[in-house]
């Protein structure tokens, strides 16, 4: 499985699971505040650098990259094409490109080419942490972790099992479409309006069948086996305590946390994409000179 | 111990039910009468409670695995029960030693295999240490070699533990020789209960409801009808040896003893496969594997399918049977190698050409169904093809009273029964017309008048003139019906040939955990005597010993 949780016995592996918890809060919000590519480049080495130490093979992380890489040029390409605020240094105008408020050109900035690295980037960290968690933290750490912030047993119950059953979502969509396949059914068309259409209408019916019965069958299983016996009284097998290199670890956040915010605010200027572009002004000032500004 | 055994529809699973509650609390309806489970009357206890003391294991693995890891599914029961965790973990360890899951604890339960799964929820149920245990055909789902080792777990446990168990299987000839009681139900009652071996004699009994007992104790049967003395039950393979054995010696000293040559016979019957036929399906040198987890699921599979042949192809879960298969009518694709399907490259033809050629049924009849009434799940099929109109009325009113599902064809096929809704499946590809029948597992997880009745329509389209090429784990079944059987291990075909060739072999067979019928087992052991070691059924067994015994 792609997502399944690879164990390993290092200080990441050991944190207390709202530590971990924490940690993944604090690094999804840096990934939304900041967008600036030198700040983003800097998170996503300290992110592979961690799921190095913790484990995770490189190969899993050149999976992602490889599987996505269209979506992320695509990316660059359109935001480059869209994103030109006042005051932006046009490297060139590309022609015959019908987009609003140009006429039939548009302006291919400094500017712009750098906002688009750094919200792509954004969108390679967000993907590369999203698998980082499932790999490197065991649902049940998430699940005890919520459920000693005050989350209720039930909702973590839930929780877990819905993260159990994915796999075999997966397995029952592909049997479904395979054995509507067999029967000669076809769902390949070009046109996405019908392709969906094939997909959804033949494809729901047994799905929602299974699901429905799965819920059955889930509701038995826990009840036979006493979920419902006293789920305040119930205990946890897995030990949460907080020990010294817990704190540790929340202290080591909360000063990361703290220069990211400082440094972008009054050392680099906000995090957006204008510190790099300040940086490449510094570095060739003849050549960002002799550019075209946009009014 | 009590082995409890019925026809579908017996009333086994309600009979469970009741014991822990589950019946009246999960399943309404009307109750008389009283159930005390421990001393505990279900009607006044909470369903949890009950289910401390007996519960229950059910048939289908993934249905009852409800964490993310196989560690905190096997605490999930004692940590409802308020178990201190120290003691949970000590737990934990236990069973996950006994479950042979070592080096599986973080794994998800769900990405197991079938046997592994089964297993794990064993394992999660006794580590809340119940008294008594309550197993609702725990092996039905698994693959021989997952049933073989499942069953023993369970006897282990029984054993060590000294618990009360309730087992509810079909697999009688496996279980019977380690129970203490066995309890036989029909139609909701109780019909028969005692020791295994009086219960097993009443064979009338169990014709008539619909069970198969042990060939071991069949076999004793038949032979008193045949008036010959027996003088004891036998069900096992050993304990039929023993008794053929003395029965065998007593009248060998009476005339001259035979002559002792070690060189067994053969039931002389020419091949009935194949003959001078057309080949309709053939692989060469078929390799396959799947990208994602870069498996070899098969290696090097070269096969030749002539039209009319009734083949079962054989093995253990993960052997590549169905993998095989899917090639057949273009669901995959050969990695490298050939396959052709009345002489069309499988990797030049579209999935809708190859599936005019060659129907394709799922083990699940609930993954393939998705249409409201029956009419328009048979009518799927041919109008993805194209057929014409009247056509397709025609090919519908025909599949479906090959099947005998006249009378059902309004109705939602959900509403049906299992034994129903396979045929259904099964109808929902004959309406496309295909040459060649293949359907993946028919029988697993059906007791045996269901198995025989799919098997009995399986035969009927062979005699009509399909190409029937079906998977299957029960060997009894194989033995029965079919021709020729291929036998398949690590993504390699083992053995092919008639199935009386294939099923003598069994040093071959066993090298991948499967055994023929225990009635060839019996045949083989008792070859000294000359008795032809690729005996398949019961009556031709009987006889062999009869001939023996009358020419003595």
């Amino acid at each position: 499985m792609a997502f399944e949780y690879i164990p390993g016995d290092d200080a990441f592996h050991r944190l207390d699971p709202r530590v971990k918890i924490v940690f993944w809060l604090v690094m999804i919000f840096a990934i939304t505040a900041f967008t600036d590519p030198i700040f983003m480049v800097a998170l996503f080495v300290g992110v592979l650098l961690l799921v190095r130490y913790a484990g995770m093979p490189m190969g899993k992380v050149a999976s992602i990259l490889k599987a996505i890489w269209p979506i992320l040029v695509g990316w660059v390409v359109i935001c480059t094409l869209y994103y030109h605020p006042r005051g932006s240094y046009v490297m060139f105008w590309a022609p015959f490109l019908p987009i609003f408020g140009f006429g039939w050109r548009v302006p291919i900035t400094v500017d712009g080419l750098t906002y688009a690295v750094g919200v792509t980037l954004k969108i390679m960290c967000t993907l590369l942490i999203l698998r980082m968690i499932m790999v490197l933290t065991p649902a049940r750490d998430l699940i005890i972790g919520l459920i000693k912030f005050r989350l209720p047993p039930e909702f973590g119950m839930a929780l877990a099992t819905g993260f159990g059953f994915v796999p075999v979502l997966i397995k029952e969509t592909e049997t479904i479409r395979e054995a509507l396949e067999s029967r000669g059914w076809r769902y390949n068309y070009v046109n996405p309006a019908q392709r969906m259409k094939a997909l959804y209408t033949k494809m729901l019916i047994p799905s929602i069948r299974g699901s429905f019965r799965h819920a059955a069958d889930i509701a038995l299983a826990m009840e036979t086996r006493g979920f419902s016996y006293n789920i305040r009284g119930r205990t946890y097998v897995q030990e949460v305590r907080l020990r010294r290199s817990d704190y540790v670890a929340i202290v080591l956040i909360f000063a990361l946390l703290t220069i990211m915010a400082v440094t972008s605010r009054w050392v680099l200027g906000w995090g957006d994409y204008t510190t790099t572009v300040n940086i490449l002004r510094a570095m060739f000032p003849e050549y960002l000179a002799g550019l075209e500004r946009l009014p | 111990m009590l082995l409890v055994t019925g026809p579908a529809g017996a009333g086994k699973t309600s009979l469970c039910c009741c014991v822990n509650g589950l019946i009246p609390y999960f399943y309404r309806g009307k109750l008389d009468g009283r159930v005390l489970t421990k001393g505990m009357r279900t009607t006044e206890h909470p369903l949890s409670s009950l289910c401390y003391v007996a519960p229950i294991l059910f048939q289908d693995p993934e249905a009852q695995l409800v964490c993310p890891d196989v560690q905190s599914e096997i605490a999930f029961g004692p940590e409802n029960y308020g178990v201190e965790p120290g003691e949970i973990r000590r737990r934990v360890k236990t069973y996950v030693d006994a479950a042979r899951l070592e080096g599986y604890e973080d794994r998800n339960p769900h990405t197991l295999s079938g046997g592994q799964q089964q297993a794990c929820a064993l394992a999660a149920v006794v580590a809340v240490h119940p008294e008594i245990l309550i197993l609702d055909e725990p092996t039905s789902n698994l693959d021989p070699y997952s049933s073989i080792h499942m069953l023993k777990l369970i006897v282990e446990l029984g054993r060590s533990q000294g618990k009360t168990m309730v087992i509810v299987e079909h697999k009688i000839e496996e279980l019977a020789p380690f129970v203490d009681r066995m309890a036989v139900m029909n139609k909701g009652e109780i019909v028969s209960i005692g020791e295994p071996r009086s219960v097993l004699g009443e064979a009338d009994l169990m014709d008539q409801i619909g069970i198969k007992p042990p060939q071991a104790s069949l076999l004793a049967v038949e032979l008193r009808k045949a008036g010959i003395d027996i003088d004891s039950a036998p069900i096992t393979v050993e304990e039929a040896k023993t008794a053929f054995t003395r029965l065998l010696d007593l009248n060998a000293t009476k005339t001259k003893r035979r002559s002792l040559s070690t060189e067994s016979t053969r039931v002389a019957v020419p091949p009935a496969y194949s003959v001078g036929r057309e080949l309709v399906i053939q692989t060469q040198d078929l390799w396959h594997t799947y990208p994602v987890a870069n498996v070899n699921a098969l290696r090097g599979v070269s096969l030749s399918i002539y039209h009319k042949d009734f083949v079962a192809i054989i093995g253990q879960n993960g052997s590549g049977k169905t993998s095989l298969v899917k090639h057949f009518n273009g669901l995959l694709r050969p990695t490298k190698g050939k396959v052709f399907v009345y002489g069309l490259d499988t990797s030049k033809a579209s999935l809708v050409q190859l599936s005019r050629k060659v129907g394709f049924c799922h083990q699940n009849p609930d993954h393939q169904l998705c249409h409201e009434t029956v009419r328009k799940e048979l009518e799927f099929g041919p109008k993805n093809l194209g057929v014409p109109d009247a056509e397709i009325e025609r090919r519908v009113l025909d599949a479906a009273r090959g099947v005998d599902l006249e009378n059902t064809l309004d109705r939602d096929p959900f509403k049906l029964s299992k034994g129903e809704r396979t045929r259904v499946a099964i109808a929902s590809i004959l309406t496309m017309g295909p040459d060649v029948v293949v359907v993946d597992e028919p029988t697993t997880g059906q007791d045996y008048q269901r198995a025989k009745e799919i098997m009995d329509l399986m035969r009927k389209l062979n005699s009509d003139g399909k190409t029937i090429i079906i998977i299957s784990h029960d060997m009894n079944i194989a033995a029965e019906y079919v021709d020729r059987v291929v036998v398949m291990k690590d993504g390699q075909v083992l053995v092919d040939g008639a199935v009386r060739d294939v099923f003598a072999q069994t040093e071959l067979l066993a090298t991948t955990h499967l055994r023929p019928p225990q009635v060839t087992m019996i045949a083989q052991e008792l070859r000294q005597y000359g008795i032809p070691r690729d005996v398949l059924t019961v009556g031709e067994m009987r006889d062999a010993l009869t001939n023996l015994i009358g020419s003595a």
